[in-house]
This record gives C-alpha cells, structure tokens and sequence, in this order.
C-alpha cells in the first residue's frame, strides 16, 4: 500500500526507511509503527496538522530523538533502539538539515555559517570553501549577504540562508522542517521553488515536513499523512491522489482546511 | 599523480589538456586541488582545456573547484577552457552571472512552541540520570582531549578565558579590597583590647586569604559566568542551535562545556590569588591610616603569617570552585526546556545550586585542612 506507484519508483534507489518506528516523550508514544520509504531524487512530504508529530519523527530520523522500537535505514546505515555512534556519524555526514526554527548559528555570519561545517568535516582548502559559500549563496540568491549576521535578515531570508547552510556539505538527503511556516505565499512559493531546484541542480533528494497544503502542491512527488489519535500515518501516496481520491474523513478535512475558516476559529 | 585527472599534451599549439574523471566533490575535491597546484608549478601551458566527460558525480565542491582554477588562470594569463561541462556545472561557470537582490519579505518569526528534545532529555526525564550521563560524558571527553591535546577548542577556550577571567578582575579586586578594609574596622577594636593593634594584619591574612577571598571570588564567578553559561547554553538550545551542532557530528560537551569549564576551572585560581593581594592591600591602606600602622611593619606581619600553605589551599579551591560553577552553568544550560522563561530559570539556578556546591565543597576542605594539618 505504501509504494503504489511502481512505475514511477523503478529504478531508483531507495534511500531512506523507516521501519515499525515507534517514538515519544515521557510516557507517551506519539508515533507507534509507522513505516515508509524514500526513494532517491524525491521530494517526500510529511504531512498531517500541528501537534500530530510531525517534527517527532522529523528528530527521530536525524537521530535526536531516542528510537523505542523499529529502525530507521538511510543509505544503508541502520539506527535502533540502542545508540549506535559510528552509524550515526555515517548518517549525519550524509545529510543537511534545516529546522522548524531555523539553521542558522546565530554567532557567525551567514558565509560563516556555510563555511563552518565545511571545514569542520572535509580537508577542502580555504580558497575552495570561499568559492563554495559563494556558489551556495548565489543558488539561493543571497550574493552579497555572506558577511551579514544571520539576527539581520528578514524573515524569508533567514530561511533561504538556512537553506544554503543546510545544504553546505552537499548533502544527499536534505531534511527540512517547515521551511516555508509563518512566510507569506509569495515567499513561500520562492523557497519551494529553490527546493526544486536544489533537487534538480544538486540532485539531492528533499524530505519535508509541513501543515501547509498549498505550497506543497507544485513540489512533492509522495507524501504520507501523520494523525494524532491513530498515532500513525493514515494515508500515503502522491498528494493528488490523496487528496482526490480519499474517502478517509481525516484526509479530507486536512486539505479542506482554508486560511479564512481557520481564521475565523481563531 | 593519483588517477584524478590524466594530461594530454597537444604539442602543436601549446594546449594542456587535463582529462578529469571519477567524482569531482567534496570528499575528493581537497586532494584533486593538491594536485592540480603541483600541475602548476611543473608545467606553464598557454592554453588549458579541461574535459569533464567522465566525470561521474560533481557538486558545488568541485564547481567551487573548477572555479578556482578560473581564477588561477585568468591570473597568470592561462586561456582556460571546459568541454563536456555537466549540466549543473554550466550554469555557474559559462553563464553570466544573474545579479540577483536576495530580498525577502520581512515577517514575524513565530516561535515552534514544540521543538526538539535533542539528545538531553533523552527517556524519562529524570534530573539525576541526566546528571551523571553529563558528567560521564565530560569525562569522556576530558579524557579524549587529554590523549589529543589538539582537539581541544582552543580559541572558544581562549574567549571565554578571556571573559571569565579579565573582564572579572575589576570587580573581584574592589570587592576584595573592601572586604580587607572591614575586616580591619572590625578587628580593631579586638586588636586595641590586645594592645596591639598590628594584629590586623594577621586577621586580615586570615579571614581574607584564608577564608574570604577565596569564596568571596568563586560566588562573584558563579554569578557572573555561571549564570551566563546557563544562559547562553540555554539560548543556543531554544534557537535549535545545539540540535544544528548536533547534526554536524560536533561533540557538545567537548564544544561547548569543556572550554567553558576548562575557562572558569583555569582563571578562579588567578582572580583568588588576586583576591587575596587586594584584600591584604585593602586592609593595608585601612590600617594606615586608621590605625597609623606603617606600612612596614603590617607587611612584615603579613609575611609571618602568610604561609604557602594558605595559598596553595587557595589555588586548590580555586580549580574545584571553577569547575562547579562551569560544570553546573552548563549543565543547567543544556537542561533549558522551550518554555519562553526556561532561560531565566536555568540562569538563577545555575547561580543558586553552585553557590551551595561551592559552601558545602568549601566546608568539606576546611574539615580536611584541619584533618590533615595543613
Ligand atoms: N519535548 C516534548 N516533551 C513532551 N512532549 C512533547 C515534546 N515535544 C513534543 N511533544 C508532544 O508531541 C506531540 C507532537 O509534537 P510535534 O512537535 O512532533 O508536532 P508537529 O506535528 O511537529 O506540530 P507543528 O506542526 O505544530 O510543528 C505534541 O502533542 C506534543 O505534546
Ligand atoms: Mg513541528
């Protein structure tokens, strides 16, 4: 039920799966048995409304989060239940990751920001590392900016040098957490656009995690939906179909939602 | 030469060739650029072509690469070509660069009211347990940094050594300059019953090298760099900045709690030693010229009185004082939850919980000191 789509799979590699996962806090399971995958050159939505544990699975599979059972394989790297350093290394050296709140050290600058993991885990030399932070920003069409602390950007900024930062390393996973939340639609629209370039450019495969319908639309090739009460995902495939063809009661009322009703409940 | 690139070498007009092959990208990308200045210094083509055709994997490492070698080139007149350039790499390189604003709509950032735990809360949340795997990670990375001494961050090291320890000075000698000018007023009027009232000078030495200074010193560190650790920590933990160094593979207690404890662990010893001199210098001015004692006769009892061991005790409380006050500030700071006042909290508690550390280890070695005579 999960891959459906054969056609549209065959011939990739998978990258990432997540296998019977269950996580939580405290006492409480949010997520218990979830499973998917992903497959390489995707951009993989996580969807589903706030509070249903979205950005709990998000940190389970960067592994910030403790796993209680099931495992996580990304690029044939396996995390469990116990704590594996060396494999989570291995995973880490392999992806970017943008969060809810940002990926910005606040102390550097924006060039510095992209410049810092550079150095950290790869010899490249210096002149190297200042034409990458280069390239990087202009990807994100932020030239000129690099000497900027990050405290100084607007909004839709901070969140395209988070980009550039995240994607410093040239990952092959790129993780991203609400990356267009709180922007208005027309920003929005132009982080989702550089996500599809990056994928398409750098050839990274996207993992992203969002309440927002709208700007999903143009970029996600499969997403899976997150629900509270079933703790679980309870719909999975590309989003047209989702929200086409569902008869889950769920589903329908998360892609009904629109901005005024939620508005006029607030 | 490792098999990164091969040469062909057109004679007839001077032209290099380098042919790249396998993957041009950011493991490989610092040796290749090795390789190619070692190209450079042997050989002074005219003319470079470099043909990418095999190249299999190329990211912006290597475009940054190919970049450089642009720069190179056009410094040293060298006519650079590339054939079979990968699409990606095409657009920056041949293309004319698009000068576009980086603008953005400014709005407001609200915070995720949920966000990471990170790796500290990890289970159930139990103070205790978090405690001792904090500590046991410390020593860890103690140990580490003791086996490769490289590894330790030296120039965070250095700044907070800095902030720790100078910017303390000012405040830790005034402070202890009063003290030795009340412990003089007070002892005087005992000093008079004895009639002799150089004996302020010994009280002096006593209370205020033996006593004072020391945890006089340790509670002004505690509120100044104790607090700020847990502050600072805490901030860095709200804004997700502990979770990006995380994800960068840094270790965060050899990053961010071991300079800062190694910081306060080196400068409390100094800043008591200071302590001591200007309490002693306090006291001294006091009682010339409340007492008229010359200056003279209290140094020479100071010097009778003062003894090393005094202030080796003082060195000793020193190192265990600053390691407290580090150890609990960034422990306190990791611990910050993502309500908006966890900082706060974090902060007086960091403040509190090693003054009582800092009392009760100073209780423990006046007991010892007596014990062992010293
Ligand atoms: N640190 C925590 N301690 C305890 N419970 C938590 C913690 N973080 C999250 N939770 C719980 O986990 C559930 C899921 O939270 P999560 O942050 O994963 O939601 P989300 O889907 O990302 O929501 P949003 O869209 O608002 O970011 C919430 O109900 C919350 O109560
Ligand atoms: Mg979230």
């Amino acid at each position: 039920m999960l891959d459906g789509y054969p056609n549209e799979d065959a011939g990739r590699g998978e990258l990432i799966r997540v296998e019977n996962l269950t996580v939580g806090y405290g006492e409480t399971n949010i997520l218990e048995d979830v499973s998917f995958s992903v497959y390489e050159g995707e951009i993989f939505a996580i969807l589903g409304p706030s509070g249903c544990g979205k950005s709990t699975l998000f940190h389970a599979m960067i592994g910030l989060l403790p796993i209680r059972k099931g495992r996580i394989i990304i690029g044939g790297e396996e995390l469990g239940p116990e704590e594996r350093v060396d494999s989570l290394h291995r995973i880490r050296h392999q992806i970017g990751v943008l969060f809810q709140s940002g990926a910005l050290l606040d102390w550097l600058s924006v060039g510095e920001n992209i410049a810092f993991p550079l150095r950290e885990s790869t010899d490249l030399p210096e002149e190297i590392i200042q034409h990458i932070v280069q390239l990087k920003l202009e990807l994100v069409r932020l030239e000129g900016c690099s000497e900027i602390k990050p405290a100084e950007l607007s909004g839709g900024m901070t969140r395209r040098a988070g980009l550039a930062a995240g994607m410093a390393r040239d990952p092959r996973i790129l993780f991203c957490d609400e990356p267009t939340f709180g922007l208005d639609p027309n920003t929005a629209m132009e982080i989702d656009e550089l996500l599809i370039e990056m994928r398409d450019f750098l050839k990274v495969t996207i993992v992203v995690v969002t309440h927002v319908v709208p700007t999903l639309e143009n970029i996600a090739t499969r997403c899976i939906m997150l629900d509270r009460e079933a703790k679980g995902v309870i719909a999975s495939g590309r989003l047209d179909s989702l929200k086409n063809d569902t008869s889950d009661q769920r589903v329908q009322a998360f892609f009904q939602r629109r901005i005024p009703e939620r508005q006029s409940q607030v | 030469m490792a098999n990164f690139f091969t040469l062909h070498i057109e004679r007839s007009d001077g032209e290099v060739v380098l042919y790249f092959q396998g993957q041009l990208d950011r493991d490989r990308s610092g040796e290749i650029w090795e390789d190619l200045l070692s190209f450079f210094q042997r050989e002074n083509p005219s003319k470079l072509v470099c043909d990418l055709g095999q190249v299999d994997r190329i990211d912006t490492a290597g475009i940054a690469l190919l970049r450089s070698l642009e720069q190179r080139c056009a410094r040293y007149g060298i006519e650079l070509s590339f054939r079979r350039l990968p699409e990606i790499a095409h657009r920056f390189l041949q293309e004319e660069q698009r000068q576009r604003s980086g603008q953005g709509i400014a709005e407001e950032i609200q915070p995720g009211w949920i966000t990471s735990l990170g790796m500290w809360n990890k289970g159930r949340f139990n103070a205790a347990f978090d405690l001792i795997r904090f500590l046991g990670e410390f020593i860890a990375a103690c140990a580490r940094v003791l086996r490769r001494p490289k590894e330790l961050r030296s120039w965070e090291f250095l700044e907070h050594l800095k902030e720790v320890g100078i910017n303390a000075v000012l405040i830790i000698c005034l402070l202890n300059a009063m003290t030795g000018l009340i412990v003089v007023f007070q002892g005087m009027s005992l000093a008079r019953s004895f009639g002799a009232t150089i004996y302020v000078a010994d009280m002096v030495v006593r209370s205020v090298a033996g006593q004072m200074a020391p945890v006089l010193t340790a509670i002004i560190i505690s509120g100044r760099s104790g607090a700020a650790f847990a502050a600072n920590i805490g901030t860095m933990k709200i804004r997700q900045e502990v979770d990006i160094l995380s994800v960068l593979n840094f270790n965060i207690i050899e990053f961010l709690v071991l300079p800062r404890v190694l910081a306060v662990a080196v400068a409390t010893p100094f800043l008591i030693m200071l302590a001591d001199t200007f309490g002693i210098l306090g006291g001294m001015v006091t009682s010339r010229l409340v007492l008229d004692i010359p200056l003279q006769s209290y140094l020479a009892e100071v010097q009778n009185t003062l003894d090393t061991s005094t202030i080796f005790s003082g060195l000793i409380r020193g190192v265990i004082f600053g390691a407290i006050i580090g150890l609990t500030g960034c422990f306190q700071g990791l611990r910050t939850e993502h309500t908006a006042n966890s900082v706060g909290v974090r902060a007086t508690s960091a403040t509190v919980s090693s003054i009582i550390l800092i009392i009760l280890a100073d209780t423990i070695f006046a007991v010892l000191f007596n014990a062992f005579g010293w």
